[in-house]
Protein backbone atom coordinates (compact mmCIF):
# COMPACT_ATOMS: atom_id res chain seq x y z
CA UNK A 1 0.00 0.00 0.00
CA UNK A 2 2.86 2.69 1.32
CA UNK A 3 5.17 1.33 -1.84
CA UNK A 4 2.37 2.35 -4.18
CA UNK A 5 1.78 5.31 -2.67
CA UNK A 6 5.34 6.10 -3.38
CA UNK A 7 5.56 5.21 -6.68
CA UNK A 8 2.80 7.24 -7.76
CA UNK A 9 3.80 10.17 -6.15
CA UNK A 10 7.06 9.73 -7.60
CA UNK A 11 5.43 9.54 -10.72
CA UNK A 12 3.27 12.67 -10.02
CA UNK A 13 6.31 14.29 -8.98
CA UNK A 14 7.83 13.58 -11.81
CA UNK A 15 5.52 14.87 -14.20
CA UNK A 16 4.50 17.53 -12.13
CA UNK A 17 8.38 19.02 -11.94
CA UNK A 18 8.16 18.45 -16.25
CA UNK A 19 4.92 20.71 -16.67
CA UNK A 20 6.62 23.48 -14.06
CA UNK A 21 9.75 23.33 -16.80
CA UNK A 22 7.54 23.13 -19.74
CA UNK A 23 5.64 26.28 -18.48
CA UNK A 24 8.61 28.03 -18.24
CA UNK A 25 9.84 27.13 -21.96
CA UNK A 26 6.23 27.43 -22.72
CA UNK A 27 6.27 24.76 -25.14
CA UNK A 28 3.76 21.61 -25.06
CA UNK A 29 1.67 22.76 -21.92
CA UNK A 30 -1.40 21.33 -23.21
CA UNK A 31 0.21 17.53 -23.43
CA UNK A 32 1.97 17.70 -20.08
CA UNK A 33 -1.36 19.14 -18.36
CA UNK A 34 -3.21 16.50 -19.97
CA UNK A 35 -0.92 13.35 -18.93
CA UNK A 36 -0.69 14.88 -15.03
CA UNK A 37 -4.33 14.96 -15.05
CA UNK A 38 -5.06 11.14 -16.35
CA UNK A 39 -2.54 10.08 -13.90
CA UNK A 40 -3.47 12.03 -11.17
CA UNK A 41 -6.74 10.27 -12.02
CA UNK A 42 -5.50 6.64 -12.78
CA UNK A 43 -3.09 6.58 -9.90
CA UNK A 44 -5.55 5.32 -7.51
CA UNK A 45 -7.25 2.93 -9.97
CA UNK A 46 -4.21 0.75 -10.77
CA UNK A 47 -3.28 -0.47 -7.15
CA UNK A 48 -4.34 -3.84 -5.94
CA UNK A 49 -3.99 -3.65 -2.48
CA UNK A 50 -4.45 -6.33 0.31
CA UNK A 51 -7.81 -5.32 1.60
CA UNK A 52 -9.08 -6.02 -1.92
CA UNK A 53 -7.73 -9.13 -2.62
CA UNK A 54 -11.13 -11.69 -1.89
CA UNK A 55 -9.29 -13.94 0.25
CA UNK A 56 -8.36 -11.56 2.54
CA UNK A 57 -12.07 -10.36 2.45
CA UNK A 58 -13.46 -13.87 2.87
CA UNK A 59 -11.21 -14.75 5.87
CA UNK A 60 -12.74 -11.28 7.73
CA UNK A 61 -16.18 -11.84 7.01
CA UNK A 62 -15.82 -15.21 9.10
CA UNK A 63 -16.67 -13.62 12.73
CA UNK A 64 -14.57 -15.56 14.16
CA UNK A 65 -11.43 -14.25 12.61
CA UNK A 66 -12.26 -11.06 13.73
CA UNK A 67 -8.91 -10.93 16.45
CA UNK A 68 -6.71 -12.95 14.46
CA UNK A 69 -3.99 -11.59 12.10
CA UNK A 70 -3.30 -13.12 8.72
CA UNK A 71 -0.01 -14.94 7.97
CA UNK A 72 0.51 -14.26 4.33
CA UNK A 73 3.52 -16.42 3.50
CA UNK A 74 4.82 -16.13 -0.19
CA UNK A 75 5.90 -19.69 -1.74
CA UNK A 76 7.10 -21.18 -5.20
CA UNK A 77 6.72 -24.62 -6.47
CA UNK A 78 10.39 -25.55 -6.47
CA UNK A 79 10.67 -24.23 -3.00
CA UNK A 80 11.98 -26.55 -0.25
CA UNK A 81 12.16 -23.99 2.58
CA UNK A 82 8.18 -23.29 1.51
CA UNK A 83 7.44 -26.80 1.74
CA UNK A 84 9.10 -27.41 4.65
CA UNK A 85 7.07 -24.38 6.51
CA UNK A 86 3.89 -25.59 4.96
CA UNK A 87 4.20 -29.30 5.76
CA UNK A 88 6.62 -29.51 8.54
CA UNK A 89 6.21 -26.26 10.78
CA UNK A 90 2.56 -25.06 10.48
CA UNK A 91 1.69 -28.92 11.30
CA UNK A 92 3.69 -29.45 14.45
CA UNK A 93 1.47 -29.39 17.12
CA UNK A 94 2.46 -26.70 19.34
CA UNK A 95 2.51 -24.08 16.37
CA UNK A 96 -0.33 -25.99 14.94
CA UNK A 97 -2.51 -25.18 18.01
CA UNK A 98 -0.96 -21.52 18.47
CA UNK A 99 -1.47 -20.49 14.91
CA UNK A 100 -5.33 -21.47 15.12
CA UNK A 101 -5.99 -19.11 17.49
CA UNK A 102 -4.15 -16.25 16.56
CA UNK A 103 -3.54 -16.69 12.72
CA UNK A 104 -5.00 -17.39 9.53
CA UNK A 105 -2.64 -18.35 6.85
CA UNK A 106 -2.91 -17.50 3.25
CA UNK A 107 -0.71 -18.26 0.46
CA UNK A 108 0.14 -16.95 -2.76
CA UNK A 109 2.12 -18.19 -5.40
CA UNK A 110 4.72 -16.36 -6.54
CA UNK A 111 4.48 -17.24 -10.29
CA UNK A 112 0.79 -18.11 -10.28
CA UNK A 113 -1.18 -15.44 -8.13
CA UNK A 114 -1.52 -11.78 -8.26
CA UNK A 115 0.36 -10.14 -5.96
CA UNK A 116 -1.01 -7.40 -3.89
CA UNK A 117 0.73 -4.36 -4.54
CA UNK A 118 2.88 -3.33 -1.24
CA UNK A 119 4.04 -6.78 -0.14
CA UNK A 120 7.50 -6.55 -1.75
CA UNK A 121 9.78 -9.60 -1.29
CA UNK A 122 13.78 -10.46 -2.07
CA UNK A 123 13.71 -14.08 -1.60
CA UNK A 124 10.85 -17.16 -0.56
CA UNK A 125 9.51 -17.92 1.79
CA UNK A 126 8.12 -14.47 2.81
CA UNK A 127 5.52 -14.32 5.48
CA UNK A 128 3.78 -10.91 6.15
CA UNK A 129 1.96 -10.80 9.20
CA UNK A 130 -1.25 -8.42 8.40
CA UNK A 131 -3.76 -6.85 10.65
CA UNK A 132 -7.68 -7.29 9.50
CA UNK A 133 -7.27 -3.54 8.25
CA UNK A 134 -4.90 -4.20 6.00
CA UNK A 135 -1.46 -3.09 7.62
CA UNK A 136 1.48 -5.23 7.49
CA UNK A 137 2.98 -5.61 11.27
CA UNK A 138 5.81 -7.55 10.14
CA UNK A 139 8.03 -9.34 7.52
CA UNK A 140 9.66 -12.50 8.04
CA UNK A 141 12.18 -13.76 5.51
CA UNK A 142 13.39 -17.71 5.24
CA UNK A 143 12.28 -20.56 7.11
CA UNK A 144 12.65 -21.55 10.85
CA UNK A 145 12.67 -24.62 13.15
CA UNK A 146 9.17 -24.69 14.97
CA UNK A 147 9.68 -23.67 18.47
CA UNK A 148 11.93 -20.60 16.87
CA UNK A 149 8.75 -19.65 14.40
CA UNK A 150 6.46 -20.08 17.54
CA UNK A 151 8.76 -17.70 19.40
CA UNK A 152 8.23 -15.13 16.88
CA UNK A 153 4.99 -15.12 16.01
CA UNK A 154 3.80 -15.01 20.26
CA UNK A 155 5.75 -11.83 19.32
CA UNK A 156 3.42 -10.51 17.05
CA UNK A 157 0.08 -12.09 18.33
CA UNK A 158 0.90 -10.07 21.87
CA UNK A 159 -0.17 -6.92 20.54
CA UNK A 160 -3.96 -7.74 20.34
CA UNK B 1 33.98 22.04 0.34
CA UNK B 2 36.01 20.19 2.88
CA UNK B 3 32.16 19.17 4.17
CA UNK B 4 31.28 18.10 1.16
CA UNK B 5 34.50 15.55 0.62
CA UNK B 6 34.31 14.14 3.71
CA UNK B 7 30.40 13.11 3.21
CA UNK B 8 31.47 12.18 -0.19
CA UNK B 9 34.18 9.77 1.34
CA UNK B 10 31.98 8.68 3.84
CA UNK B 11 29.31 7.86 1.10
CA UNK B 12 32.09 6.01 -0.82
CA UNK B 13 33.56 3.82 2.19
CA UNK B 14 29.63 2.92 2.90
CA UNK B 15 28.92 2.13 -0.65
CA UNK B 16 31.62 0.20 -1.17
CA UNK B 17 32.82 -1.58 1.82
CA UNK B 18 35.88 -3.69 0.04
CA UNK B 19 39.09 -2.16 -0.89
CA UNK B 20 39.18 -1.58 -4.81
CA UNK B 21 42.72 -2.05 -5.15
CA UNK B 22 41.57 -5.66 -4.16
CA UNK B 23 39.00 -6.05 -6.02
CA UNK B 24 40.69 -5.00 -9.24
CA UNK B 25 43.40 -7.40 -8.31
CA UNK B 26 41.00 -10.23 -8.09
CA UNK B 27 39.41 -9.35 -11.18
CA UNK B 28 42.88 -8.94 -13.27
CA UNK B 29 44.76 -11.98 -11.40
CA UNK B 30 42.06 -14.01 -10.74
CA UNK B 31 43.32 -14.22 -7.29
CA UNK B 32 43.86 -12.42 -3.87
CA UNK B 33 44.77 -13.41 -0.59
CA UNK B 34 44.61 -11.44 2.35
CA UNK B 35 42.20 -8.87 0.66
CA UNK B 36 39.61 -7.05 1.49
CA UNK B 37 36.40 -8.05 -0.09
CA UNK B 38 34.22 -7.63 2.04
CA UNK B 39 30.81 -6.42 0.40
CA UNK B 40 31.85 -7.50 -2.96
CA UNK B 41 30.00 -7.84 -5.73
CA UNK B 42 31.41 -11.28 -7.50
CA UNK B 43 28.45 -12.62 -8.59
CA UNK B 44 28.60 -14.96 -11.91
CA UNK B 45 32.68 -14.54 -11.88
CA UNK B 46 34.93 -17.13 -13.10
CA UNK B 47 37.24 -17.49 -9.75
CA UNK B 48 37.62 -21.30 -10.34
CA UNK B 49 41.17 -22.15 -8.78
CA UNK B 50 41.59 -18.42 -7.61
CA UNK B 51 43.20 -18.19 -4.47
CA UNK B 52 41.34 -16.41 -1.89
CA UNK B 53 43.35 -17.33 1.73
CA UNK B 54 42.44 -15.25 4.59
CA UNK B 55 40.16 -12.92 2.57
CA UNK B 56 37.55 -11.00 3.88
CA UNK B 57 34.21 -11.58 1.76
CA UNK B 58 31.59 -10.78 4.30
CA UNK B 59 28.40 -9.73 2.89
CA UNK B 60 29.81 -10.35 -0.45
CA UNK B 61 27.64 -11.25 -3.42
CA UNK B 62 29.27 -14.70 -4.63
CA UNK B 63 25.65 -15.79 -6.31
CA UNK B 64 26.35 -18.13 -9.06
CA UNK B 65 29.91 -17.72 -8.95
CA UNK B 66 32.49 -20.66 -10.18
CA UNK B 67 34.93 -21.32 -7.16
CA UNK B 68 35.67 -24.74 -8.88
CA UNK B 69 39.26 -25.53 -6.99
CA UNK B 70 39.33 -22.50 -5.46
CA UNK B 71 41.44 -22.41 -1.87
CA UNK B 72 38.84 -19.96 0.49
CA UNK B 73 40.99 -21.57 3.55
CA UNK B 74 40.61 -18.80 6.55
CA UNK B 75 38.42 -16.58 4.75
CA UNK B 76 35.65 -14.71 6.15
CA UNK B 77 32.88 -15.89 4.31
CA UNK B 78 30.22 -14.55 7.49
CA UNK B 79 26.57 -13.39 5.83
CA UNK B 80 27.92 -13.68 2.06
CA UNK B 81 25.61 -15.02 -0.48
CA UNK B 82 26.95 -18.14 -2.18
CA UNK B 83 23.67 -19.41 -3.48
CA UNK B 84 23.84 -21.51 -6.42
CA UNK B 85 27.58 -20.90 -6.33
CA UNK B 86 30.48 -23.93 -7.38
CA UNK B 87 32.64 -24.85 -4.95
CA UNK B 88 33.09 -28.47 -5.96
CA UNK B 89 37.54 -29.41 -5.20
CA UNK B 90 37.76 -26.28 -3.22
CA UNK B 91 39.14 -25.90 0.15
CA UNK B 92 37.81 -24.37 3.24
CA UNK B 93 39.50 -24.91 6.09
CA UNK B 94 39.05 -22.58 8.71
CA UNK B 95 36.48 -20.44 6.89
CA UNK B 96 34.07 -18.34 9.53
CA UNK B 97 30.84 -19.25 7.52
CA UNK B 98 28.37 -18.54 10.26
CA UNK B 99 25.05 -16.87 8.53
CA UNK B 100 26.26 -17.48 5.29
CA UNK B 101 23.66 -18.32 2.62
CA UNK B 102 24.91 -21.85 0.36
CA UNK B 103 21.68 -22.98 -0.89
CA UNK B 104 21.55 -25.02 -3.71
CA UNK B 105 25.62 -24.83 -3.46
CA UNK B 106 27.86 -28.02 -5.32
CA UNK B 107 30.31 -28.64 -2.54
CA UNK B 108 31.28 -32.10 -4.17
CA UNK B 109 34.84 -33.25 -3.56
CA UNK B 110 35.27 -29.73 -1.20
CA UNK B 111 37.69 -30.52 1.64
CA UNK B 112 35.78 -28.74 4.59
CA UNK B 113 37.62 -28.58 7.75
CA UNK B 114 37.51 -26.92 11.23
CA UNK B 115 35.29 -24.39 10.02
CA UNK B 116 32.24 -22.32 11.24
CA UNK B 117 28.90 -22.70 9.21
CA UNK B 118 26.50 -22.24 12.30
CA UNK B 119 23.08 -20.07 11.27
CA UNK B 120 23.57 -20.75 7.43
CA UNK B 121 21.42 -21.51 4.98
CA UNK B 122 22.33 -24.81 3.02
CA UNK B 123 18.76 -25.94 1.61
CA UNK B 124 19.47 -28.26 -1.31
CA UNK B 125 23.26 -28.08 -1.18
CA UNK B 126 25.09 -31.42 -2.33
CA UNK B 127 27.97 -32.24 -0.23
CA UNK B 128 28.90 -35.58 -1.99
CA UNK B 129 31.91 -37.01 -1.50
CA UNK B 130 32.80 -33.41 0.64
CA UNK B 131 35.90 -34.33 3.21
CA UNK B 132 34.22 -32.71 6.33
CA UNK B 133 36.28 -32.57 9.64
CA UNK B 134 35.81 -30.85 12.65
CA UNK B 135 32.75 -28.27 11.19
CA UNK B 136 30.19 -26.99 13.18
CA UNK B 137 26.82 -26.75 11.21
CA UNK B 138 24.89 -26.05 14.26
CA UNK B 139 21.50 -24.09 13.87
CA UNK B 140 21.92 -24.35 9.66
CA UNK B 141 19.30 -24.96 7.65
CA UNK B 142 20.45 -27.74 5.68
CA UNK B 143 17.08 -29.36 4.54
CA UNK B 144 16.84 -31.14 1.27
CA UNK B 145 21.00 -31.22 1.20
CA UNK B 146 22.56 -34.27 -0.03
CA UNK B 147 25.15 -35.79 1.89
CA UNK B 148 27.00 -38.92 0.59
CA UNK B 149 30.32 -40.82 1.51
CA UNK B 150 31.01 -38.21 3.96
CA UNK B 151 31.93 -38.44 7.46
CA UNK B 152 30.13 -36.45 9.92
CA UNK B 153 30.86 -38.01 13.38
CA UNK B 154 32.99 -35.19 14.76
CA UNK B 155 30.93 -32.01 13.04
CA UNK B 156 28.54 -30.63 14.71
CA UNK B 157 24.68 -30.76 13.68
CA UNK B 158 23.20 -29.16 17.13
CA UNK B 159 19.62 -28.06 16.60
CA UNK B 160 20.32 -28.12 12.80
CA UNK B 161 17.31 -28.32 9.92
CA UNK B 162 17.44 -32.15 8.45
CA UNK B 163 14.27 -32.03 6.76
CA UNK B 164 14.47 -34.21 4.04
CA UNK B 165 18.03 -34.01 3.97
CA UNK B 166 19.24 -37.34 1.88
CA UNK B 167 22.27 -39.20 3.59
CA UNK B 168 23.91 -42.34 1.44
CA UNK B 169 26.87 -43.82 2.96
CA UNK B 170 27.06 -41.53 5.78
CA UNK B 171 29.06 -41.76 8.94
CA UNK B 172 26.92 -40.03 12.16
CA UNK B 173 26.80 -39.90 15.47
CA UNK B 174 23.67 -42.08 17.41
CA UNK B 175 22.19 -38.53 18.42
CA UNK B 176 22.99 -36.85 14.56
CA UNK B 177 20.97 -40.43 13.62
CA UNK B 178 18.35 -39.95 16.13
CA UNK B 179 18.14 -36.17 15.13
CA UNK B 180 18.18 -36.73 11.63
CA UNK B 181 15.12 -39.00 11.79
CA UNK B 182 13.07 -37.07 13.82
CA UNK B 183 13.64 -34.33 10.75
CA UNK B 184 12.67 -36.85 8.37
CA UNK B 185 15.83 -37.24 6.71
CA UNK B 186 15.90 -39.57 4.24
CA UNK B 187 18.49 -42.38 4.80
CA UNK B 188 19.89 -44.90 2.12
CA UNK B 189 22.04 -47.94 2.21
CA UNK B 190 25.08 -47.93 4.72
CA UNK B 191 24.47 -45.36 7.93
CA UNK B 192 26.59 -45.70 10.57
CA UNK B 193 25.59 -44.28 13.76
CA UNK B 194 28.43 -44.46 16.20
CA UNK B 195 28.02 -44.12 19.70
CA UNK B 196 28.70 -40.96 21.71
Amino acid sequence: MHETIKLNFTKILYFAVKLVSEIKKGEKLKDYYKLFITLLITSSLDAFTITEDKVFQEIYKNPNNQNKKVLMIYTAKSCPQCAYMKEKVFKEKEVSEYMSKHFVVMEKNTSTDELPQGFNYFGIPTMFIIDKYGNTVDTIVGSARPKDFLKIIKNYSKEQ
Amino acid sequence: MKKFLGLFLLTTILLFGYSQQDYNRLIKEGSCQNCDLSDANLSSLDLSMSELQNSNLARANLYNTNLFEADLSGANLENANLWKANLSFAHLIGVHAKRANFKGVNFQYATLSNSDFRYSVSWKANFSNAKIDKCDFSFSELGGAIFNENYLKNSLLHEAILWKTYFKNVQLTQKQCKDAKEEESIFVNKINCYGE
